[in-house]
């Protein structure tokens, strides 16, 4: 995708973006998620960790889809991360854990090198003369906070 | 050390903005169950958390708490954004206004400066993880109580999101506790201070 150093003419609200902001659905997107009911070997509830990214492309088709997805899949990954602070031999988290992460990093990739950095660490998959950086939206602002 | 992302960790984009909710929901930025003394709460005492459990979830917890900290400043931000004079007289909003305009400052929603009186860090990890249960809950109150004045659901979306991490954070504080407590003798768990007089050191890898 290509974009301008400048960011001021990415067009974050793209055509076919159909994100519902249901109150109830918070960051999910409007993906479905494969739900399954197995309790895992910890002995817990796996419906919740359902794997609706497993075998998702990540979605790229506009600046909000990919922050939403960013933020589902840090979400993911952080919240199995504090579950794993108390449960650190649970195989099944770990999994998770690893899959949520992996998808995180790319996204995170994806984004610096799409529409600029989210963080300083991956300014270098951006190819821009400037410090794209600053550029970037700051989430308090309503065009930062989109999903 | 601490890393940026500039991102919220839950998405706020308010289009109307309400001086009135701004000053309510600022008191889960430095009220007396707010974010800042959640964080400051949790990163202070795990210095002398007793094993790797309590540390890791005092630090991570912490982390998100400022994470929370910034959504509420977000909140606030956008709630309070493009005000006319009028809009600020009619709403309450106008004590606030002339100390500090329309910026971000830690006080109560009663107008009390953000406190490091509000939370403790005793060094005594029994003590300090059973008050991180009660914080958890206050919080958890604090926002059912604003949830029952705030109708729009732009607002009230990501304060549930908040409000449920306050019983996330509480279930593994309980288990954070519960290992503590399992590492002592379960006779007499206040026997000593398992943060002073016998502080355990254990590798990662045990």
């Amino acid at each position: 995708m290509n974009r301008n150093c400048m960011n001021q003419n990415t067009n974050q609200n793209c055509m076919n973006q159909n994100i519902s902001r249901n109150m109830n659905q918070g960051m999910m997107c409007q993906r479905g998620s494969s739900v399954s009911r197995a309790q895992n070997s910890c002995g817990i509830q796996t419906d919740k960790w359902s794997v609706p990214f497993a075998e998702t492309e990540i979605p790229n088709s506009c600046r909000s889809d990919l922050i939403c997805f960013i933020n589902e899949v840090s979400f993911a990954a952080y919240d199995i991360m504090l579950y794993l602070d108390t449960h650190p031999d649970c195989q099944e988290a770990l999994q998770h854990f690893r899959k949520y992460n992996e998808l995180r990093n790319k996204a995170l990739k994806l984004h610096a090198k799409s529409y600029g950095p989210l963080m300083t660490s991956s300014t270098d998959e951006t190819d821009c003369s400037s410090w794209e950086w600053m550029m970037q939206p700051w989430p308090w602002e309503l065009e930062g906070g989109a999903c | 050390m601490w890393h940026y992302e500039k991102r919220l960790e839950y998405p706020v984009k308010i289009t109307t903005p309400n001086p009135q909710l701004a000053q309510y929901i600022m008191s889960q930025y430095g009220g007396p169950d707010g974010e800042m003394g959640a964080s400051m709460r949790y990163l202070s005492q795990r210095y002398t958390a007793p094993n790797r459990t309590a540390a890791a979830v005092l630090t991570d917890i912490g982390t998100e708490e400022l994470a929370h900290l910034e959504i509420v400043a977000a909140i606030v931000h956008q709630l309070t954004r493009n005000l006319t004079p009028e809009e600020i007289q009619k709403s309450g909003f106008g004590a606030y206004y002339t100390d500090h305009t329309t910026g971000i400052w830690p006080q109560s929603a009663g107008g009390y400066p953000f406190s490091a009186s509000e939370f403790q860090s005793t060094g005594d990890p029994i003590t300090d993880l059973t008050e991180d249960l009660a914080a958890e809950m206050k919080a958890r109150t604090t926002y059912d109580n604003l949830l029952r004045l705030i109708k729009d659901p732009e607002v009230a979306d990501p304060l549930r999101f908040l409000r449920e991490r306050e019983v996330v954070h509480f279930q593994r504080f309980g288990e954070a506790l519960r290992s503590v407590q399992e590492d002592l003798d379960a006779k007499n768990f206040f026997a000593f201070n398992p943060g002073f007089d016998a502080p355990v050191s254990c590798n990662s890898c045990d």
